[in-house]
């Protein structure tokens, strides 16, 4: 019943306020603060809980189970089966996905502060922690994470992201730095740079951008803005000038050159960014209440509200 | 040579006279050389729980002060809760849930106890008030975070929490108490910046979002003597006393404005640019220059000041610029967030909450070496470093200390743990080093067995 009313309830804004390709597909009845989506399988954090959904059926989702941490899920990432999860002052967790039952912990690392966020490149997961700033983590083994080394970051870090030989990291209020992942032995960034707005977004997302022309961009959503670094150049990254969307840009997820947006009180906006330098929005979807999180999974893009629910929508054509 | 400070009531009674060495006291927060102790061989380089530990004892409650030595005396505070309160986290934290905001509805002590120096046995114990907190703190801060002052005729204690100013005797009566009243600060997140004792009177600062001030007191009536109102919200600095070669002022440092004032509370200059949230680490007094720095790892500004002796009026620096007149020199981003600064043989050192070392020209501020990391597994560092012997010293939350070469060439020579956590910051006289960890006082010094 309450879930019937849920969707009635975002049908009457979708009726109202959409402006595109979407349709509303379905409705998870769960606040998640986080969400990740991977082909049929959507992945909710909500305060130290990480639930699975099975959303093959996006007109009835299905809770596959869940896990509980003791702190705060500020970031995770799900690869191989696994999902790498930041969890506040218990560092980094290990959690199997990859079943049908509820998930369950392979391994975790304590690590020395407040763990924000985590990405996984190869046998590293990349976990920035506010008081070491970015640690590297060996993942080889999932049962038994290790620490390598940490590069200092000289604010509160934030975000990290990897792409090819090279990691990028954010901190609170404006630092950009990238990292030579192929320096095994040194961690200390290669290159730094300054975003022109301050972040003090506590769950600033950061992305890469499809090379375009030889040319590299990092994003990095964070204080409302979509912000901008040109890192073709790795030692001497650029800041460019940064897009502003209608509301306030919280977290981003990427399909191919396409930003998907969580715009907070303005929804969900698309936005085109094959000319880096040039983007525009091509789509946008106003939602129920504002959107503080987005996911795509094929041609299903998943929103989750400030109001308390995760809506599912179908991308048309 | 060995430093003689002849000590006596303004009575001059015979009884009452008493003559400690300099050595043999270490009267308020960071000593009387800002945490720089005198060379003598009988301190400690390694230590343990159980080796070179002349004695330890267990201190009840949460208290980040630091203890206090006058001779055979040890001082110490603590506010001692009815019910178990939770406990602080280690490190370094970004604020997060109620901004790291707490309120105790329990009921606490606030205490003073004087520890034997020879033996570790508490010779008298003081329950200054009990009751309800009347204000907020971080989580991470505690009820009795400032650290008492003493001149071996009375301890001077101030708990900001209550906003209470007590002098009590060597033998722990009351001789005075001033009742300045309770003062939420802006954040909630309670107070910490420490009294401080100079000729005869008994200083405080009070920076909160009611009405922030700084205040002298008789140290023998505990009549306000003068009042200066300020224009912050909140702030744990210590404030300090600057004798140059120009005149003596009191330096303090705020989130809004670093300020001095004469000793009959007039503004002599102020200076803008701190980290945007209040500023922790006390002034740096050496004798050509006062170090002044701020750190919010969360602000874009994290300045380190040299401010030569005989500035006035405003003295900020305009943008762009490293120094002017009265600025020596600028570090824009080396400031840390709680530690504070340590000028010692012609370097600066700073202390990083986050582990790291690094080492400044004290005159000039050209860096000799940079972030240096003491160890990537030390979950933060709140207490600052002091020196004796040619050695820094670190002590992290996990009450590790680390035993750093003085001098350009960075060098780590140990680690001695105590295997608590500890913020307090150490104090150092009579040839014994003073930790306060979590639950307890340790005297330790060298020769000691376990």
């Amino acid at each position: 019943m309450a879930i019937s009313l849920v969707i009635w309830h975002v049908l009457t804004s979708e009726t109202a306020a959409q402006t595109g390709r979407f349709t509303l597909a379905g409705t998870i009845p769960i606040a998640a603060e986080l969400i990740r989506a991977q082909v049929d399988r959507a992945y909710l954090a909500t305060a130290g809980t990480l639930t699975v959904v099975d959303i093959s059926r996006p007109d009835t989702p299905r809770t596959i189970g869940a896990y509980t941490f003791p702190d705060r899920i500020w970031g995770f990432r799900v690869h191989d089966g696994l999902a790498y999860v930041s969890a506040d002052r218990s560092g980094l967790g290990v959690l199997d996905v990859a079943g049908n039952g509820t998930p369950t912990i392979r391994g975790s690392l304590k690590t020395p502060g407040q763990a924000k966020s985590v990405f996984v490149s190869g046998d590293i997961a990349l976990v920035t922690d506010t008081l070491t700033g970015v640690d590297f983590v060996r993942v080889d083994d999932p049962a038994r994470p290790s620490l390598t080394g940490s590069g200092f970051l000289d604010g509160f870090s934030t975000d990290v992201v990897a792409s090819g030989t090279f990691a990028y990291a954010a901190d609170r209020p404006t630092g950009f730095y990238v990292f030579d992942l192929s320096k095994k032995d040194s961690f200390e960034p290669v290159g730094t740079s300054q975003s022109g707005s301050p972040n003090n977004t506590q769950r600033a997302q950061l992305e890469v951008l499809p090379e375009s022309s030889g040319r590299r961009v990092v994003l990095l959503a964070a204080g409302g803005l979509l912000q901008l670094f040109d890192v073709t150049n790795p030692i001497d990254p650029m800041l460019l000038p940064p897009f502003r969307t209608p509301g306030a840009a919280v977290r981003i997820a990427l399909k191919e050159h396409f930003v998907y947006v969580a715009d907070g009180q303005a929804g969900l906006q698309v936005v085109d960014f094959s000319i880096p330098t040039a983007p525009k929005i091509v789509d946008s979807f106003k939602t129920m209440s504002p959107a503080r999180d987005v996911a795509v999974a094929g041609s299903l893009v998943l929103v989750a509200l400030a109001g308390g629910e995760v809506v599912i929508l179908e991308e048309g054509v | 040579m060995r430093r003689v400070v002849l000590l006596t009531s303004l009575a001059l009674t015979l009884p009452l006279l008493s003559i400690v060495e300099a050595t043999d006291r270490w009267p308020q927060f960071r000593g009387s050389s800002a945490g720089v102790a005198d060379d003598d061989p009988a301190l400690p380089d390694t230590w343990s729980e159980t080796e070179n530990v002349v004695w330890k004892i267990e201190i009840l409650g949460q208290s980040w002060s630091s203890p206090v030595v006058w001779g055979d005396h040890v001082f110490l505070t603590s506010a001692i809760s009815a019910d178990k309160e939770p406990s602080p986290t280690r490190g370094l934290a970004d604020p997060t849930t109620e901004n790291g905001r707490m309120q105790s509805s329990a009921s606490h002590r606030w205490m003073v106890y004087d520890v034997d120096f020879n033996t570790g046995k508490v010779r008298w114990e003081r329950e200054v008030r009990n009751g309800q907190p009347p204000i907020a703190r971080h989580t991470r801060n505690s009820y009795a975070s400032e650290t008492p002052v003493t001149d071996g005729e009375r301890v001077y204690v101030y708990f900001g929490t209550l906003g209470i100013v007590t002098a009590l005797d060597m033998k722990g009566d009351v001789v005075w108490t001033r009742d300045l009243g309770p003062k939420e600060s802006a954040q909630g997140w309670g107070m910490a910046a420490s009294p401080l004792l100079h000729k005869g009177r008994v200083y405080i600062l009070s920076d909160n979002k009611v009405e922030s001030f700084i205040a002298a007191f008789d140290a023998q009536t505990g009549d306000e003597i003068w009042r200066s109102k300020r224009e912050e919200f909140e702030g744990w600095s210590t404030p300090v006393v600057w004798e140059n070669s120009q005149r003596t002022e009191i330096v303090t440092a705020a989130a809004g404005r670093v300020r001095s004032y004469s000793l009959d509370g007039q503004l002599l200059w102020e200076l803008s640019g701190m980290s945007d949230f209040g500023s922790i680490p006390t002034p740096v007094i050496s004798p050509g220059l006062v170090y002044i720095s701020s750190g919010y790892p969360g602000s874009p500004r994290r300045p380190v000041f040299a401010v030569r002796p005989g500035a006035n009026g405003d003295i900020s620096l305009k943008p762009g610029e490293s120094g002017n007149q009265h600025i020596a020199w600028l570090q824009p981003l080396l400031g840390s967030y709680q530690t504070s600064g340590l000028a010692y043989r012609g370097h600066y050192y700073t202390l990083l909450d986050r582990g790291f070392l690094l080492c400044h020209d004290a005159v000039t501020g050209k860096q000799i070496y940079g972030r240096q990391r003491l160890d990537v597994s030390a979950s933060g560092f709140a207490a600052s470093p002091w020196a004796y012997n040619g050695k820094v010293f670190a002590l992290s939350e996990d009450g590790v200390a680390y035993v750093i070469q003085a001098g350009p060439e960075f060098k780590l020579l140990g680690r001695n743990s105590l295997d608590e956590m500890t913020m307090a910051t150490p104090a150092v006289a009579r040839g014994s080093l003073f930790i306060r960890t979590q639950s307890k006082l340790y005297r330790i010094a060298k020769g000691t067995k376990p």
